[in-house]
């Protein structure tokens, strides 16, 4: 009524008021709804009591992808079992009140219409009469032996009218049009949960019983309590929502509204929690390993830097061989920080952050998977470790864990052994148990980064080895060998990746080994009470080799901090920390590390439990300081046609290349400048080369003259840690990696060409420079030598092969001339020449180099990605590259035996290298090809090959041989041979009719001319 | 398929008239003068031409290597042809067990003339005929190098077009 009078008021004052409502009537709605109220319990159990493992709780919701698997980026998680079956105390009793409208009762609402200004504002309702309201209790009972359940209830209740706006009351002013929003709903006005109660059985577990995997277990609880609303977790887990309010703890809702729809779902979850930690190594710096000159002094102090191999010459003086130190792969400690992050996979849950705490109910006992992934942030990629994560004494605070291990182990709480892992994330596995006694395990890990394996994108690739080029007093010496006489390696390969801490002990009977975090970080060690000796040789100066037998003593105690195993009783052979014996870890186990060492009687000694890193190889050319540069050639062709009219520098990858010092006299290259510096300097860098010459293009036309005094190039820019460029004469643009035989082609730019008159090594001068305020005068404040061969040592593979096409014209030879330069295969783009100057396009082909130093133990991968020249073509007479190599011919001929003269049967061999024999027969003027066979000799049926139409038999000669330049090569060459049946047998000889051979019917190849 | 059953036929030929071989020898008479031309032609491996078509069959043999090459029964042996031309007795059994030379290879029956392989500096010769009867004779020569039991051969085979 006084709504009404409301309405007549505002009516009569519309003519003079900006807005006005005028009553259109009043109308009668009746809303009525079928409501729901479903209710689902479900029971969690310790882990290790079930199959399914589910995440209650997790302080992030974000997922991160490392190495091409998701995981939760997540630093605690609380995990749990799903329980199958359970036996509670008594039942479980759940109770929600509702109130809410009566149903099939009508609401009434007046309707008005509004203006502003004159203007049609909408329609306005306002709620006159509500339906009355009642009230309803709604119990779920969880049986007693339930672990899950499910149920519902529906029943009637009016809804508000769906009109809006829908307004308690509506006026309408001066300031516009007032309308006091209805609230009126159904809600929910209580609810109750039984809170904590005690389980008599879950997943067939009882209080007090045991929960084993493995090697660990853990005790259940007694009294053992569940909750669904104050575990150690916190937040109760007896949720209620509805359509119209979010989740909330049932003992906490107070008049939740809802429409149509209530949820309670309750997750009944043990009372007491314990953790499972896993922590994470300090971060380590990166390591770049590149050749450094090596006149006597060591360069190597760790942790700046450390020694990963070291090379020399012999050189005969006066009487006898003299050993020099000449050259050696130093890592140098960079700017570039690695940080290590844990992941962790817990029955298919996968998380990882910097250290992961997981937290599970008392009771559990499971296996985990965890790993140690390292991320450079400074250059936004992960890279890898090598070859396993391992369990580690010290975590990343520079706490031991040493004692807790010991605990944990002899309780049966932690078990751990080392194994070998594969793939992107190598995953090390343990079990660990919590329970009332021990309600905490807390583990520290490592894996041994390896920067060569980058993700998502390779930045750079790592030269993991390079090779020896020495000279002395103008004459390529040979290489020194070692090892007993007999059983010798050469000493040629300079190992740029290879284990670090292996080289910290340097003096024989005084140093132990290192451990590298306590090198790099300062963590505290362990130490293993053992003394290496190890099986060494020394130089011989009656031979220039090292074929004396030596042992190199390295007296206890090693500092270690990885662990082996974690061990159930206290069998700490060995070890020692705190000066008692305490920690075994070098047991003899394959797979603890991925090197070894030899004793003087040739056992393998498996290291101990250092930590260790790679570093990440960097080619460059040797140089004479561990300053922050490395330069390496890359092979940069000068034109695309023979006769150079127009420059197109062309450079040729691997880039960083395999043979980063070593050139050929007369050809042109481009210099790979790499920045290791610490920090991000603004830096304008000269580079000079000593000899050599400059091709340009001066006024269109291709001109060269010598280097002289010039700098080749000035470079200003800003360095970060691993920048790189590519320079040449006047030019320098950013490095982008090229992959074996990749090109990269820069258009019209002077090309640098090594002197043609010299063979030896060249200098390479980089000079950092600064200018003064004014611009006037330059300081040059450091300067860097660096050094690259110049070597015709040039030596081919030759490989020839027959091709064996369907249609024959003329039987020819495919001949590939290979390049190697110092023994290792070499790229520059260089045509061959044949026998009158006929000129042969070079091709690039991928190739492997192999590094491997030493017969060492060290697995670590030893093969380089490289690229080579190849000469392919039919050459006859002489192939030209890079010098003169003759070619003589030798014939191979198929030969005919008769085996069965009824039958047909001829056995068709040949001498030399033939790999098998191809089959034609002439048709259309052609000869075509109708059989082939793979194998020293072949069976044919010729009983139907008539003279007249005869089979032409050819022999497919494939041949590898190594030469020279200067000397003659002998390749065998396909000569093609006649056969027919010259002998009478009893399919005769059928005048006019065509020769038959029907492949693999007739052909056919027995099982000692297979290869 | 001509050839193959002709064949056949004198395989069988030869077995059924042994007894009748004994008689050959006896009937050594000069052959007629146009077969003795067209067989010596053959055997010079030059073309002939005869007035009247003449029957021409082969005999199979093996050459065997007993410290020389000696034409036999076989089987054993690189199986070769002798060829005959004119009025041919159905077996040759009695010339077999002997080395034939460019000199002896050309036995003349009566109205037959019979063109034997032989074997000579290691080149066996043996003739083949695509007819069974003809009257223009074109040899036209092939020769393969073989290796029979471990032993270099060279096998020259006439095939005589008809």
């Amino acid at each position: 009524m006084r709504l009404a009078l409301l309405a007549l008021v505002t009516l009569a004052a519309g003519l003079y008021a900006a807005s006005n409502c005028s009553y259109l009537g009043s109308l009668e709605v009746e809303r009525t709804a079928v409501a729901r109220v479903t209710f689902s319990f479900h029971a969690l159990a310790p882990l290790g009591t079930g199959r399914e493992v589910v995440v209650v709780a997790e302080n992030s919701v974000r997922s991160a992808v490392v190495w091409g698997m998701e995981f939760r980026n997540a630093s605690r998680l609380a995990l749990a079992a799903v329980a199958a079956d359970a036996k509670w105390e008594g039942d479980l009793n759940y109770s929600i009140t509702l109130n809410y409208y009566r149903p099939r009762e009508r609401w009434r609402v007046g309707r008005y219409a509004c203006y502003v200004n004159g203007s049609f504002a909408g329609y306005f309702y306002v709620v006159e009469a509500e339906p009355p309201r009642e009230t309803r209790a709604v119990a779920f009972t969880v049986a007693r032996d339930r672990a899950s359940h499910y149920a519902s209830v529906t029943f009637e209740a009016s809804l508000p009218p769906d009109l809006a706006p829908l307004c308690y009351s509506l006026s309408a002013s001066d300031s516009g049009i007032s309308c006091v929003k209805y609230d009126g709903a159904n809600y929910i006005e209580g609810a109750s949960s039984p809170g904590v109660w005690r389980a008599v059985e879950v997943n067939g577990r009882r209080p007090g019983g045991a929960v084993s995997t493995g090697t660990v277990t853990a005790a259940i609880p007694d009294p053992w309590l569940y909750t669904d609303c104050c575990s150690d977790l916190g937040a109760g887990t007896a949720l209620l929502s509805t359509d119209l309010s979010s989740a909330e703890h049932m003992g906490s809702a107070r008049r939740k509204p809802f429409l149509t729809r209530v949820e309670v779902s309750v997750v009944a979850l043990p009372a007491r929690w314990g953790a499972v930690e896993l922590r994470p190594p300090r971060p380590v710096p990166l390591y770049a390993s590149r050749v450094l000159q090596r006149p006597g002094l060591p360069y190597w102090s760790p942790p700046e830097s450390f020694r990963v191999s070291e090379a020399g010459n012999a050189t005969w003086i006066g009487r006898g061989w003299r050993w020099e130190w000449t050259l050696a792969s130093v890592a140098v400690r960079t700017g570039i920080v690695l940080v290590p992050y844990v992941a962790v996979d817990a029955g298919g849950v996968r998380a990882v952050s910097r250290n992961v705490t997981l937290l599970v109910p008392l009771g559990s006992a499971s296996v985990y998977r965890v790993a140690v992934v390292w991320h450079a942030p400074a250059l936004g990629v992960w890279v890898g470790s090598y070859p396993a994560t391992y369990l580690r004494a010290v975590d990343d605070r520079g706490s031991v864990l040493a004692p807790h291990y010991e605990e944990a182990g002899s309780r049966r709480k932690l078990a751990y052994a080392a194994a070998k892992r594969d793939g992107g994330i190598k995953w090390a596995e343990f079990a660990a148990a919590v329970d009332g006694t021990f309600a905490s395990a807390v583990t520290a890990w490592y894996a041994p980064p390896d920067p060569c394996a980058q993700w998502p994108r390779q930045l750079y690739v790592c030269r993991r080895a390079q090779h020896v080029f020495t000279k002395v007093n103008g004459t390529w010496t040979g290489y020194s060998k070692v090892g007993r006489p007999g059983a010798q390696w050469p000493w040629r390969v300079l190992a740029l990746v290879d284990w670090l801490v292996p080289g910290t002990p340097v003096r024989c009977g005084a140093d132990s080994f290192k451990d590298f975090v306590h090198l790099v970080a300062g963590d505290p060690v362990l130490h293993y009470n053992y003394t290496y000796a190890l099986r060494s040789w020394r130089f011989n100066p009656s031979t220039g080799d090292w074929d004396i037998p030596d042992v190199c003593v390295h007296p206890a105690p090693q500092e270690v901090s990885l662990l082996y195993a974690v061990y159930g009783t206290p069998d700490y052979r060995n070890t020692t920390y705190a000066r008692e014996l305490y920690f075994q870890s070098a047991e003899r186990g394959p797979w603890f590390y991925n090197y070894g060492f030899l004793d003087a009687n040739d056992n393998t000694l498996w290291p101990a439990g250092w930590t260790d890193a790679l570093p990440l190889g960097v080619a460059s050319m040797a140089s004479d300081s561990a300053g922050p540069w490395a330069v390496a050639l890359v092979p940069t062709t000068a034109c695309e046609s023979l006769i150079c009219t127009r420059l197109s520098a062309t450079l040729w990858g691997p880039s960083p290349p395999a043979a980063p010092d070593i050139a050929l006299p007369g050809a042109g290259y481009s210099l790979l400048i790499v920045y290791l510096g610490d920090t991000a300097r603004e830096i304008t860098l000269r580079v000079r080369v000593e000899m050599g010459y400059v091709v340009e293009s001066v006024y269109g036309r291709v001109e060269h003259r010598r280097v002289g005094d010039r700098a080749l190039v000035e470079i200003s820019r800003e360095w970060r840690t691993l920048d790189a460029v590519y320079a040449g004469p006047g030019w320098h643009v950013d490095y982008r990696p090229l992959p074996p035989c990749g090109r990269l082609e820069l258009g019209e730019r002077a090309v640098y060409v090594t002197p043609d008159d010299w063979e030896g090594p060249v200098m390479v001068t980089l000079e950092e420079v600064e200018r003064s305020a004014s611009g006037e005068r330059e300081f040059v404040v450091a300067r860097y030598r660096f050094v690259f061969f110049v070597s015709s040592d040039v030596s081919y593979r030759i490989v020839t092969d027959t091709p064996a096409p369907e249609r024959l014209s003329t039987p020819s030879l495919n001949i590939t001339a290979l390049l190697y330069v110092g023994g290792v295969p070499y790229f520059h783009g260089i045509n061959a020449f044949g026998e009158g100057g006929r000129q042969v396009q070079f091709a690039c082909v991928p190739a492997v180099m192999l590094a491997a130093p030493l017969p060492a133990l060290s697995a670590a991968p030893i093969a380089d990605q490289t690229s080579q020249l190849a000469a392919a073509g039919d050459f006859w007479g002489v192939i030209e590259l890079l010098g003169r190599l003759r070619v003589e011919s030798a014939f191979v001929r198929p030969r005919f035996e008769l085996l069965d003269a009824q039958r047909g049967l001829v056995r068709v061999t040949a001498e030399g290298p033939v790999r098998g024999f191809a089959f034609y027969l002439l048709r259309d003027g052609m000869w075509v090809k109708v059989a082939e066979a793979a194998g020293k000799c072949a069976l044919v049926n010729a009983s139907r090959v008539l003279p007249w139409d005869p089979l032409l038999v050819l022999p497919l000669v494939r041949q590898e041989a190594a030469a020279r330049p200067g000397e003659a090569v002998v390749l065998w060459r396909p000569a093609p041979t006649l056969l027919f049946k010259a002998w009478a047998d009893a399919a005769g000889y059928p005048g006019g009719a065509g020769s038959v051979l029907r492949d693999t019917r007739d052909v056919q190849v027995p099982r000692e001319c297979s290869r | 398929m001509l050839t193959l059953r002709h064949l056949l036929i004198l395989a069988a030929a030869v077995a059924a008239t042994a007894a009748a071989a004994a008689a050959i020898l006896t009937a050594l008479q000069g052959a007629s003068p146009a077969v003795r031309v067209v067989a010596a032609s053959i055997l010079a491996e030059k073309p002939a031409r005869a007035d009247a078509p003449l029957a021409v069959r082969q005999y199979l043999a093996y050459y065997r290597h007993e410290g020389r090459w000696v034409l036999a029964e076989g089987p054993a042996g690189v199986p070769v042809y002798a060829l005959g031309l004119g009025v041919c007795p159905g077996d040759i059994r009695p010339l077999l067990n002997r080395a034939y030379t460019r000199q002896s290879a050309i036995i003349h029956l009566a109205g037959c003339s019979l063109v034997m392989p032989r074997a000579e500096d290691g080149v066996i010769v043996h003739y083949v005929a695509t007819c069974t009867l003809g009257s223009d004779f074109r040899p036209e020569p092939a020769e393969l190098e073989l290796i029979y039991q471990g032993r270099p051969v060279r096998v020259r085979v006439v095939l005589v077009n008809c």
